[in-house]
């Protein structure tokens, strides 16, 4: 177990240290560039590990679209849909992709619903303005260690045999738990998953609804929009299953 | 907010130990370099905040790692599925033939090398290969079951080439693929 949690820790590192990097370069920009910050986390995060490091930079933003976009980057970003292409194949890629964006939609809905929903987190807003590089990866990898350790906890749980076995639903609880990296997990779902909807619940619930996303947004966000993103996740994971089903 | 950097201490600690010998291939697919670099970015963001808890903390991780974490992993559960990993090696175009048009493979005579598993019943003995996306904990071993065993020198972990006629059984309600009348050999096959 120690093993595997380490394993994490030291693959997802190099990451936040590399969305920390921005994020400090970014932090600097004035409050109007915050546009800028957004398509950045959506379009070009490099990796979902990599949020954990840049979430920072997203603190003039309107949580609704910072959580949209923190949700689409993390599952749609182009290295996972590349990833999965090549992996999985169109169909999959498609499911991927619908699965994103109805997870991101469904946050942003939910998210400003809320009172106060154009409020960050007040003390996560504070720590973003002040903190310098090595307090920003801190805070960063002290968010990473709890889910490495979930992760860690339910690969040597779930029995070997078990995990050719996987429906939708629990592929999906699967994912949430190992929570791979993006990636990683179109590998994951080909050799777990029998079905198409299974591998496409599978890779939406690794990056919307996994344990990783959960503590970034509850640090940055609070636990309350922490469990609204849940719920987005999960409807994610229904569309793309339901793509999944159709092919 | 100040938080004091032992999580980059300790991390800093465990990636310089890591990328010292094979501990860094064993856990993640990152080349030893870039983890070594990352060590040596986590270890100078925190000893910036110099004190000597971190130092030690440092020092404490780098030890616990170089004692505890192994320089490589055990094969696992192999699973007999192609994996859609873009690679030349045998075994995986192999598999990726038999998925896409397995009455086409099966009675075939096939050769693939990979790393050998002695057979441990209920489980049969097995040729496979790793894949790792990101790191151990996204490693998957896949490959053929080996029937019936050979009598075999080669010992657990061992580079193989295996050649065998390829078929398919059920194994409490999975599919896995097997090379059966197998001959074994203990180098990569040409």
């Amino acid at each position: 177990m120690l093993v595997y949690a380490v394993s994490i820790a030291l693959a997802a590192g190099p990451f936040v240290l590399v969305g920390a990097l921005v994020a400090t370069c970014a932090v600097r920009l004035p409050a109007k560039s915050w546009p800028a910050a957004i398509a950045l986390a959506a379009l070009c995060p490099g990796c979902d590990c990599s949020m954990n490091g840049f979430v920072d930079a997203l603190r003039h933003c309107p949580p609704p679209l910072a959580g949209a976009a923190l949700m689409w980057g993390a599952a749609c970003n182009p290295a996972a849909l590349l990833a999965t292409l090549s992996v999985l194949g169109p169909r999959a890629l498609l499911a991927r992709a619908v699965g994103g964006a109805v997870a991101a939609t469904t946050v942003a809905l939910l998210w400003s619903m809320l009172r106060g929903a154009h409020k960050w987190h007040a003390a996560a807003r504070a720590c973003a303005m002040h903190a310098d590089l090595t307090e920003r990866v801190e805070r960063a990898l002290r968010s990473l260690l709890p889910a490495a350790a979930i992760a860690s906890v339910a690969l040597v749980s779930v029995p070997e045999p078990l995990r050719t076995h996987l429906s939708p639903t629990v592929a999906a609880i699967a994912g949430a738990l190992i929570s791979p990296c993006s990636t990683a997990d179109p590998v994951l779902a080909r050799v777990l998953c029998s079905t198409p909807a299974a591998q496409a619940a599978f890779i939406v619930a690794a990056q919307c609804a996994d344990v990783r996303q959960i503590f970034l947004l509850a640090r940055s966000y609070g636990t309350c929009r922490a469990a609204l993103a849940m719920i987005g996740g999960a409807a994610g994971c229904v569309a793309a299953a339901m793509i999944g089903y159709l092919s | 907010m100040s938080a004091r950097p032992f999580a980059c201490a300790a991390i800093a600690g465990i990636a310089l130990a890591a990328s010292i010998g094979d501990t860094t291939r064993a856990l993640v697919a990152l080349p030893p370099l870039a983890i070594a670099l990352f060590g040596a970015a986590c270890a100078t963001l925190a000893l910036r905040l110099f004190s000597a808890r971190t130092s030690a903390t440092m020092a404490a991780a780098a030890v616990a790692a170089i004692a505890l974490l192994p320089g490589s992993l055990p094969v696992g559960h192999v699973l007999t599925r192609a994996a859609g990993h873009e690679g030349s090696a045998d075994l995986f175009r192999l598999l990726d033939d038999v998925d896409a048009a397995p009455q086409r493979v099966l009675g075939t005579r096939a050769s693939v090398s990979g790393t050998w598993m002695p057979a441990q019943p209920p489980r049969a003995a097995t040729v496979s290969r790793r894949i790792m996306a990101c790191c151990a904990a996204d490693a998957v071993d896949v490959g053929l079951d080996v029937l019936p065993a050979p009598s075999v020198r080669a010992g657990s972990g061992q580079t193989v080439c295996v050649s065998g006629v390829v078929s398919a059984r059920i194994i409490g309600g999975e599919l896995r693929y097997a090379l059966v009348r197998a001959l074994v050999r203990e180098r990569p096959c040409r």
